[in-house]
């Protein structure tokens, strides 16, 4: 499984590495500096995007510059081919508002960190 | 002759005759005729001054010739010194031409001493006509009287008062208009409106005045009474038809009031409000921003410091495998075991309170940006509610809460659950250890609010903390085993609920003994005060 990262903070994406990592998620990780690198790269500006038939999910921080990633959220599962694309929010924002938002629009799940680094790396390992 | 006069009101008369013969004559013709009539007679000159200066009388009779003293003198005198009183001139044969010059000079009438007979009609007579002479006059004295009053009454305030009649015209207006419109007050009566104001205003105005006259109501209306509108007053106008004793419509009457600076200060008061407003949502985004971008680099100390410990975990097990000098052996393990495991607990002791204080800031921004659902809220259910998610705690405690019957409020739900747990929170975290915990919540209406009133028999606040349990972060130095130091921001939530929902919070207490807390809210309206006191 190809975990893809969108993370504007290093320090949160080097201890998100390690957490996965440390939890034997060894395989590919991809990380986006920001919501709108992610963006290009799922809806293939910037790749060949996803190869059909991996196993890919998206550790999604809210707060980034350029595209934050509510609206990269929006835009996967109002995407055709992108909308099947597992989405964990991994976000210091435990705002009720930004929850719901996130859940009405369709993430497999809304964490906060620092918690969440752990949790992820559970949700993952259970198939969430 | 004596039934015909008997009863009417007793009148003086004063008679200058210097023949106490014809004086005799005359009092004798009067007694018969006019009982009524007390007559004084006065010999001569002398004697007529000092009866005109000491009595004053209703009539004067007065002989033409008198030694020394004519008919024209004796009128003269009586003029000056009883004016308005009529003179009868009682005499013998005069040329015709006296008698004319006597009446022109003001002799009321002329009698002959031969025909005394006629004198008491000629009294009658005379003093009935001064009588009307003097009611008119008195009637217009009065009137213009009365309305210098109104002048000097309607000049010196600082209202503008007018009246208009039914052709538009000015029939009264006081100094303030006259000042504003630039002219003297007196100037401004007989012309309208529209030869004073621009026609545009003057325009406004009388169609003011046309829907007062046909509503036949006084009516209330802003207006400008500034010529050019150059000061930019503004008035407040009360008009008011004004009508005839029979009811007909006479005009309309206006008073103004300027209301330019209360004008200019409730605009100055809204915009500063709006000012506010602007400035608390700023703060509020600030408040959230800052704490939420905080937030980034705390996760990296305490994922760091994590990683640290899981670090520091992995060394202490690879070096007490290891075969080192003994003195250095000793040295790596007392920072191994002690001194970095130590400095790590103190990081993470830390953040969790940056991150508590942090949560509690972003908990105080978002009471801000909430939308408040305003209802009327059934208190009594709402806190049975409360106390069931409470019950746990409260059962934990070995609380006993006993609640009255709550009146109804008028705001949000939300608000109300917030505000009641934090206080119920409050009460079960700074109990008395060794005594049971009672909580009596009450309500009642009072006025156009609820106060409800949650007391309880817990440590009490110091007198000097009783002011600052509401500030934010602040918490109590108590004394006392077992209470848990919060995030201090569970009062200071409490206060700003409701006075976000309009109403108010305080406590009483009493160090030792317990505390009240009251919150007042707005009540449902229509609902009665008092009663409902649990």
């Amino acid at each position: 499984m190809t975990i893809l990262i969108a993370e504007d903070d290093d320090g949160h994406a080097y201890l998100l590495r390690k957490r996965l990592e440390a939890g034997g998620l060894a395989g590919p990780i991809i990380r986006f500096s920001n919501g709108a690198e992610a963006w290009a790269f799922l809806s293939g500006e910037t790749s060949p995007g996803l190869i059909p038939g991996e196993a890919y999910i998206l550790a999604l921080d809210i707060g980034m510059p350029e595209m934050d990633g509510i609206e990269v959220l929006k835009r996967v599962k109002a995407h055709p081919r992108l909308k099947g694309l597992p989405v964990i929010m991994l976000t210091t924002s435990d705002a009720p508002e930004d929850k719901r938002r996130c859940l009405e629009l369709g993430c497999s799940d809304y964490l906060t960190k620092p918690e969440g680094f752990d949790k992820i790396v559970d949700l993952i390992k259970a198939g969430f | 002759m004596e039934n015909k006069t008997a009863g009417a009101p007793p009148l003086k008369g004063l008679y200058l005759e210097d023949s106490a013969e014809d004086a005799e004559l005359v009092r004798e013709q009067l007694a018969a005729n006019m009982p009524q009539l007390k007559l004084t007679i006065a010999a001569n000159k002398e004697e007529f001054r000092a009866a005109l200066e000491k009595d004053g009388c209703d009539i004067i009779l007065a002989d033409f010739k008198v030694t020394g003293f004519d008919g024209f003198a004796s009128l003269k005198m009586a003029n000056e010194l009883l004016p308005g009183v009529p003179v009868i001139c009682v005499s013998g044969a005069i040329g015709e031409e006296t008698a004319v010059g006597l009446l022109k000079a003001g002799v009321a009438d002329y009698i002959f001493k031969d025909r005394p007979a006629r004198l008491p009609a000629a009294i009658a007579r005379t003093i009935a006509a001064a009588r009307s002479i003097i009611a008119r006059n008195k009637a217009e004295f009065e009137t213009r009287e009365a309305r210098g009053l109104l002048q000097a009454f309607i000049d010196n305030t600082p209202a503008l008062v007018y009246m208009l009649d039914v052709e538009k015209r000015f029939v009264l207006a006081n100094k303030a208009l006259g000042l504003l419109l630039g002219r003297p007050e007196g100037e401004l009566i007989g012309k309208t409106r529209a030869e004073i104001l621009p026609a545009e205003v003057a325009a406004r105005h009388e169609e003011n005045d046309r829907q007062v006259m046909e509503a036949n109501a006084g009516r209330l209306f802003e207006e400008s009474q500034d010529p050019e509108d150059k000061a930019g007053k503004t008035f407040l106008t009360v008009k008011f038809p004004l009508r005839g004793s029979g009811g007909e419509l006479l005009g309309v009457g206006g008073i103004s009031t300027d209301i330019t600076e209360r004008r200019r200060m409730q605009s100055e008061l809204i915009m500063t409000n709006r000012d506010l407003q602007e400035k608390k949502r700023l703060l509020e985004n600030f408040l959230y921003i800052t704490t939420h971008d905080l937030r980034t680099p705390l996760v990296n100390i305490t994922g760091f410091s994590e990683e640290l410990a899981k670090d520091l975990q992995t060394l202490r097990e690879t070096l007490a495998a290891a075969a080192l000098p003994q003195g250095i052996k000793e040295k790596v393990n007392a920072a191994l075991a002690e001194s970095i495991p130590h400095s790590l607990d103190y990081l993470t002791d830390s953040v969790g309170k940056i991150n508590r204080m942090l949560t509690a800031l972003l908990d105080i921004s978002r009471l801000g940006r909430q939308e408040q659902v305003v209802a009327t809220v059934d208190m009594n259910a709402a806190l049975k509610t409360i106390l069931a998610t409470c019950a746990w705690q409260l059962e934990k405690t070995g609380c006993s809460v006993s609640v009255g019957d709550l009146p109804p409020f008028r705001g949000d739900l939300s608000a109300a659950t917030h505000i009641f747990t934090n206080l119920l929170s409050n009460a079960i975290n700074y109990r008395k250890r060794d005594r049971k915990l009672e909580i009596n919540i009450s309500g009642k209406v009072n006025g156009g609010t609820v106060l409800y009133r949650v007391c309880d028999n817990g440590l009490g606040i110091k007198p000097g903390d009783l002011a600052k349990v509401w500030d934010v972060f602040y918490q109590a130095h108590v004394q006392s085993p077992g209470v848990e130091r919060g995030e201090g921001i569970g009062l200071t939530v409490v206060k700003q609920l409701a006075e976000r929902s309009g109403g108010a919070a305080w406590a009483e207490s009493k160090e030792g003994e317990g505390s009240v807390f009251y919150v007042e809210l707005p009540a449902e309206p229509g609902l009665k005060s008092g009663g409902k006191q649990g």
